[in-house]
């Protein structure tokens, strides 16, 4: 009997990679970033590792295959199908036998592939590498065309001379699968493989991933920060926090399971907050009269296109026949993916680029015939919060003289003592204390640095805030907090925004109204509630299914 | 097609204005071209006939459209003192500097290409860091300092390679069709003059690259790196490629055209340079030339080699863009 158990239970629980005490720090620093991480991944068991950015998760997975440069093993042993590969923190097996048996979907599908080698001939490189069937061999080629449709590649024959360059994100990252997938691995490694997609095309990817795994009872490492995902897709997770892991868990099952209050918050992230903030906005919202007679902004029929280089005329971009209307006090959402047009527009609301064709009334009077002193006014009246916080500061201004440089130009007047009691104010408005001033962007970390763009943009006393993908580079726990202070913005101020967003959860916490926007066309427009609830058009409908 | 098309008009657009300027050259120089072409003892009536029968009397813009049309005959003007077509100087001197440009720019190549791909891959080992400061010092040293030295050290004093000349004295009557002798040796069947001519051309070549060099390596490192740190050459690792194999067939493609770039422009400062190393090495060639002529204010001379080297600079550089254009596969579908 004690046979057959044994075999039945090594069977079912054998791991195909085991990490005891494992510890890794870098080449140039002193400290451990990977501190004692032990866990095992049993086979054909797809296995999450969450965490913030910064939390060590790309670090743990390819340092373990030797596969990276900067970092130092401390200690501890890694088997990998029951063989030793690390011990004592000294790797003892070949990194190139090893990587064959693992295969790697990596973050940034744009530069994991090589630009100037067809995708094809990248995808034999991997099989000839493997099997030494030579990459020009007809067998080789049968191969490759069968793992481009394995992975979704329309048209494999003529997919293989193409380069990467012709590919989108999504197909290119297939291609990375297929990659991965032509070795025949034991174990998939997916460290953020859809990061740096659309929405729309996340999904797609996630799906491929698994399927592919399920039917090659591959085991997967799926790395990411996003909660949904994991929640939705992954067996067990492990929530790493500074380079530790907290808890190991199934996360359908997180409500029974007994974890740690961060890993609880990390959880419940977005959908906590969601709650938070309808609740608080519900009071205070009905204050404004947003239908007021006539609109603050009122745009008809703009279009703009933009062509690549003067000697090359092909228009490559554009917005077409954009008419919109925005009420003072409202909070207006643009929603679309990548490449949409939702930057370009918000450009064109905040004047920084003029279109081709159309008209654009700010209260009833046309922006492009503005005098130079009624643009400084505008300039000041309109302000706008970028995505990446740290691109909009200047790393060589600290933070009293960012913030001061606006207060200088759009309010002079001001006495120094009255400026600084108000870039305190300021500061504290948006949750940062006194010591803030004289440090330089670099020392903040992502919410930081978001929370002093805000406050710069709030110094002037905006009418309107137009916000670009302002939550986009920083991570969950971060988004809800910054989340949560525009929230409490939009309760003290009487001010107008419009949101850019690809996040639909985002859009429902804080839009009225919103619209979504496809090539360069605003394809369905109206009230949050009932265009996400009712969606008229196909390609909303489509942005709304992408969601976990 | 149409961006070798594009490419050829710009190249042109280039030539035009390097024309104008070296026409505008000969006419900002001080002293009247008529009276300096008459010599010192010529009356005001030989002047007056020279100035017409020179053209000067002409408006200016007359002059450049007169020149252009010369210029497109091949007709370069005559030398004020040798009164020999300045074309025929030039085509007699041109190919002993290209020639030795030639050799300077492969081993150039040679050195810098490789030597940069490894610190690269080795960045911040010992290896890279003597790399990068023989390359420091290298940038440091002048052309006609290090070509005095190892004409000094290599050929007088160890007598590994010849001191001066473009061929020993044995063949001093060896004539070909080209003028490039590397290339007549082997035409006649010749050998051992091919032989002799390399040694005459390696200390001059060498002294000559030697800074360039120091230039190319450091650009061509830092543009691998970056080719190394991208996601391709990990993706390629887990691949279980070799670092081999990584080095040349994924990183030094992506990597090469960003210092190609720079070396297709080193080929024309090159030629520039000749005239360090020619005259120490008692070679003959267009530095020498250029400099002979202007010690003579021979004007027209002094235009003509200016226009060649700028000639040079501008091919060197239009093959260099159509080069790059065929390595890289993005720019050819985008047609």
């Amino acid at each position: 009997m004690n046979l057959d158990a044994n075999k039945i239970i090594g069977s079912q629980k054998r791991s195909i990679l085991d990490v005891q005490n494992y510890s890794v720090g870098l080449k140039r620093a002193n400290q451990s970033l990977i501190l004692s991480v032990s866990f095992s991944i049993i086979k054909g068991e797809i296995f999450g590792i969450a965490g913030e950015s910064g939390s060590g998760k790309t670090l743990l997975t390819l340092s373990m295959f030797g596969l990276h440069n900067a970092a130092r093993l401390e200690g501890g042993d890694v088997y990998f199908d029951d063989k030793k590969i690390i011990e004592n923190g000294i790797k003892v097996v070949d990194t190139k036998n090893l990587a064959l048996r693992i295969g790697f979907i990596l973050q940034d599908p744009f530069s994991s592939l090589n630009p100037s080698v067809r995708i094809g001939r990248q995808i034999a490189e991997a099989i000839y590498l493997a099997k030494g069937k030579s990459p020009t061999s007809s067998e080789n080629c049968a191969a490759v065309y069968e793992l481009l449709s394995e992975v979704g590649i329309p048209d494999p024959q003529n997919a293989y001379d193409q380069y990467p360059d012709q590919f989108s994100g999504g197909m290119r990252q297939r291609i990375v699968i297929a990659i991965a997938l032509s070795q025949d691995p034991e174990l998939l490694i997916a460290d953020e493989p859809t990061t740096a997609l659309d929405a729309s095309t996340q999904r797609k990817i996630i799906d491929l991933i698994v399927d592919r795994s399920r039917q090659r009872g591959l085991s997967v490492i799926l790395v990411s920060h996003n909660l949904a995902l994991l929640g939705a897709t992954v067996d067990r997770v492990a929530v790493m926090k500074s380079g530790k892991i907290l808890d190991i868990f199934n996360p359908r099952k997180i409500k029974s399971a007994d974890v740690k209050p961060y890993t609880k918050t990390l959880f419940d992230g977005l959908q906590g907050v969601t709650h938070r903030i309808k609740k608080d906005l519900k009071g205070t919202h009905e204050k404004y009269e947003y239908f007021s007679s006539s609109p603050l902004i009122d745009i008809k029929n703009i279009k703009k296109t933009f062509s690549s280089s003067i000697l090359r005329k092909s228009a490559n971009f554009s917005l077409s026949n954009i008419d919109l209307e925005i009420y003072a006090g409202e909070v207006v959402g643009f929603l679309g993916e990548s490449g949409s047009g939702k930057s370009t527009l918000a450009s064109i609301i905040t004047n920084l680029i003029v279109p081709n064709a159309g008209t654009y009334k700010y209260k009833g009077q046309n922006v492009f015939s503005y005098s130079s002193r009624q643009l400084k006014k505008f300039k000041s009246n309109v302000q706008m919060i970028f995505q990446d916080p740290y691109g909009s500061l200047n790393p060589r201004y600290n933070i009293r003289s960012t913030i001061n440089e606006a207060l200088l130009i759009h309010e002079p007047d001001l006495s120094s003592a009255a400026r600084e009691q108000k870039i305190v104010q300021l500061l504290d408005d948006v949750g940062l204390d006194n010591t803030a001033l004289k440090k330089f962007p670099h020392e903040f970390s992502g919410g930081q640095r978001q929370r002093i763009a805000i406050a710069r943009a709030m110094s002037v006393d905006p009418e309107m805030l137009v916000c670009d993908e302002p939550l986009s580079s920083l991570d969950v726990s971060t988004q809800a907090q910054i989340l949560t202070l525009f929230s409490a913005l939009l309760g003290q101020k009487k001010i107008t925004m419009i949101f850019i967003t690809h996040d639909i959860n985002v859009a429902q916490i804080l839009c009225d109204r919103v619209y979504i926007l496809s090539n360069g066309r605003i394809v369905e427009h109206g009230e949050t509630q009932s265009v996400l609830s009712n969606p008229q058009h196909e390609y909303t409908s489509k942005l709304i299914d992408a969601v976990y | 097609m149409n961006y070798f098309f594009q490419r050829f008009l710009f190249s042109i657009l280039s030539l035009f204005i390097l024309t104008l300027i070296t026409f505008l050259l000969s006419h900002v120089v001080p002293g009247d071209p008529a009276i300096v072409a008459a010599g010192p003892n010529a009356g005001a009536e030989k002047i007056e006939l020279l100035r017409i029968e020179m053209g000067l009397d002409k408006p200016l813009s007359q002059q450049f459209i007169i020149y252009t049309g010369k210029l497109l005959q091949g007709d370069l003007g005559n030398s004020w003192f040798t009164h020999q077509p300045i074309l025929d100087d030039l085509l007699r001197e041109l190919p002993p500097s290209l020639e030795l440009v030639f050799i300077a720019m492969t081993i150039n190549l040679l050195i810098s290409l490789p030597l940069g791909l490894c610190s690269a891959r080795y960045s911040d080992t010992i290896f890279d860091s003597s790399v990068r400061l023989l390359a420091m010092v290298g940038a440091g040293l002048p052309i006609f300092w290090t070509a005095l030295i190892l004409q000094n050290t290599v050929a007088a004093e160890w007598q590994a390679l010849p001191i001066a000349g473009r061929l020993s004295f044995e063949y001093r009557s060896f004539d070909g069709y080209t003028g490039f002798y590397l290339i007549d040796s082997l035409l006649l069947g010749r050998p051992d003059i091919f032989w002799d001519t390399l040694r005459h051309l390696f200390l001059p070549a060498f002294s000559l690259c030697l800074l360039f060099t120091a230039v190319g390596l450091r650009i061509t490192r830092t543009a691998m790196i970056s080719e190394f740190q991208k996601d391709y050459v990990l993706l390629a690792r887990t691949k279980a490629a070799s670092e081999l194999r990584i080095m040349f067939k994924h990183v030094f493609p992506n990597g090469a055209p960003a210092s190609l770039t720079v070396f297709g422009m080193q080929f024309g400062w090159m030629l520039g340079a000749t005239v360090l190393v020619e005259e120490i090495y008692g070679r003959p060639g267009i530095g020498r030339y250029a400099v002979k002529a202007v010690t003579q204010s021979d004007i027209h001379a002094v235009v003509a080699v200016v226009l060649v080297v700028g000639v040079v600079f501008l091919l060197a550089n239009l093959i260099v863009d159509l080069l790059l254009y065929i390595l890289n596969p993005r720019g050819r579908f985008k047609e």
